[in-house]
């Protein structure tokens, strides 16, 4: 009888404390996320595409959502054009060198709030082992809250020379544009 | 029957009419290919498909083209007596369009080395090596090259198959025949 008492007692802190610091953890649902980018091209349509693989997650401080993070990881092989053929030079040394930088990572730094529903993250990506600060803008769905979800759309764009992403320059365009539009759900703890 | 098809000379030789009508086929779809993926396709992913389907086929192209002009100028040299303007006119053609042939697999050759993007011409698993330094302008020069020759030859194509019809058809003499059997 004690032992319970001790274990409730210490969920009811533990829940009060979670409440005091007003942070939860969410993970996207890849079902209802997708990453894609577009690439211009002189005399070439754009190059649209998404990746399949990819992993995330965002911890929201509501009190303080200056302190909210975020972290998004894609597997750049995973890339998907609608050609085999195109996604393979996608992903060769040319431009993803997939098989020695498998990955491409965004961790924030720094979260502001623009409007009722508008955010913008500023954060660190890495592509090709290359690190640079890039910031999106983020569009907060707030018709999801009731079902518990969270849900938003991330655009923003960079450039690819930065990271040594060289090859085709200027016919095929250096600047690359993102956009993520992705639900989350609440991790249980 | 006509009195000039019994004195015409000779029959094509089978493996003159069997590499008639392959490369006949193959420069018809080449050319259907590059005018489609060039003007009418704009999805990305299929463009860049068909595309090195283009390169591909029109590489190999160029190997038929050699055993067809090494057949036809080498081992089976017909003799051709004079039989007037017309028939001097279509065998002008003739060589033209081997000639423009020739120029275009070249010229498109030439693209995809001067390409600052790395595609090679893909073969049988094999990629074709570039011998020529990217570089931008060269590549737009020689795309203009190959869109002018594919032209070229695209006019006269249609003027030899429309003799083709005409001699089948309103002169009603064995001239389409003759290529056929
Ligand atoms: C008999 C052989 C060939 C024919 C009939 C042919 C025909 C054509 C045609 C009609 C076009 C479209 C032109 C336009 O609308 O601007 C084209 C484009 C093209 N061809 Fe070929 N071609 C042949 C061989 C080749 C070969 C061997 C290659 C390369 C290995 C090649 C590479 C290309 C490329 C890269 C383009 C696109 C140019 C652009 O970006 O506008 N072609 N071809
Ligand atoms: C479906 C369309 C075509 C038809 C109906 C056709 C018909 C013919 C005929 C009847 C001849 C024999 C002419 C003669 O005996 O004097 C011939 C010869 C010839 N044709 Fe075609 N042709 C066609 C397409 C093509 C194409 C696309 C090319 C170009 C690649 C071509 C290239 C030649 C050449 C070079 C000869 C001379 C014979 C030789 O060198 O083997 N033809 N064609």
């Amino acid at each position: 009888m004690l032992r319970l008492r001790i274990i409730i007692s210490c969920l009811v802190v533990g829940l009060t404390l979670n409440a005091a610091s007003g942070r939860s953890n969410w993970v996207i649902d890849p079902k209802k996320t997708r990453i894609s980018f577009a690439v211009d091209a002189t005399g070439w349509p754009k190059t649209k595409g998404v990746f399949h693989d990819f992993e995330g997650n965002i911890s929201v401080d509501f009190e303080k959502p200056k302190q909210s993070r975020v972290m998004f990881k894609v597997r750049t092989g995973s890339v998907d054009v609608g050609s085999d053929l195109l996604a393979s030079l996608i992903r060769s040394s040319a431009f993803f060198n997939s098989e020695q930088h498998s990955e491409a990572v965004f961790v924030s730094t720094g979260i502001e709030k623009t409007s009722a529903k508008t955010v913008h993250i500023t954060g660190n990506m890495t592509l090709l082992g290359v690190t640079h600060s890039e910031s999106f803008d983020v569009f907060v769905d707030a018709g999801l809250a009731d079902k518990g979800r969270l849900g938003y759309k991330a655009t923003g764009s960079f450039e690819r020379s930065k990271y040594g992403m060289v090859t085709g320059i200027p016919v095929i365009a250096d600047v690359v544009d993102l956009e993520i539009t992705t639900e989350q759900y609440e991790q249980a703890n | 029957m006509n009195k000039q098809t019994e004195t015409l000379p000779d029959q094509w030789d089978a493996p003159a009419r069997f590499l008639h009508w392959v490369s006949a086929i193959w420069v018809l779809g080449l050319m259907g290919l590059g005018l489609a993926m060039v003007n009418l396709v704009k999805a990305s992913g299929l463009k860049f498909d068909l595309y090195q389907l283009h390169k591909s086929y029109g590489f190999l192209f160029g190997l038929v083209l050699i055993v067809r002009l090494t057949w036809k100028f080498i081992f089976h040299r017909r003799k051709i007596s004079n039989r007037g303007f017309l028939h001097q006119a279509a065998i002008i053609n003739h060589n033209l369009m081997l000639l423009l042939l020739l120029t275009l697999i070249a010229s498109g050759y030439v693209v995809t080395c001067f390409s600052i993007i790395p595609i090679p011409i893909h073969v049988f698993g094999w990629n074709v090596p570039s011998l020529l330094s990217p570089d931008m302008l060269m590549e737009q020069g020689a795309i203009s090259v190959h869109h002018m020759i594919a032209f070229a030859l695209l006019a006269l194509v249609l003027v030899h198959i429309g003799a083709a019809l005409f001699h089948h058809f309103i002169l009603k003499d064995k001239t389409l025949i003759r290529m056929l059997k």
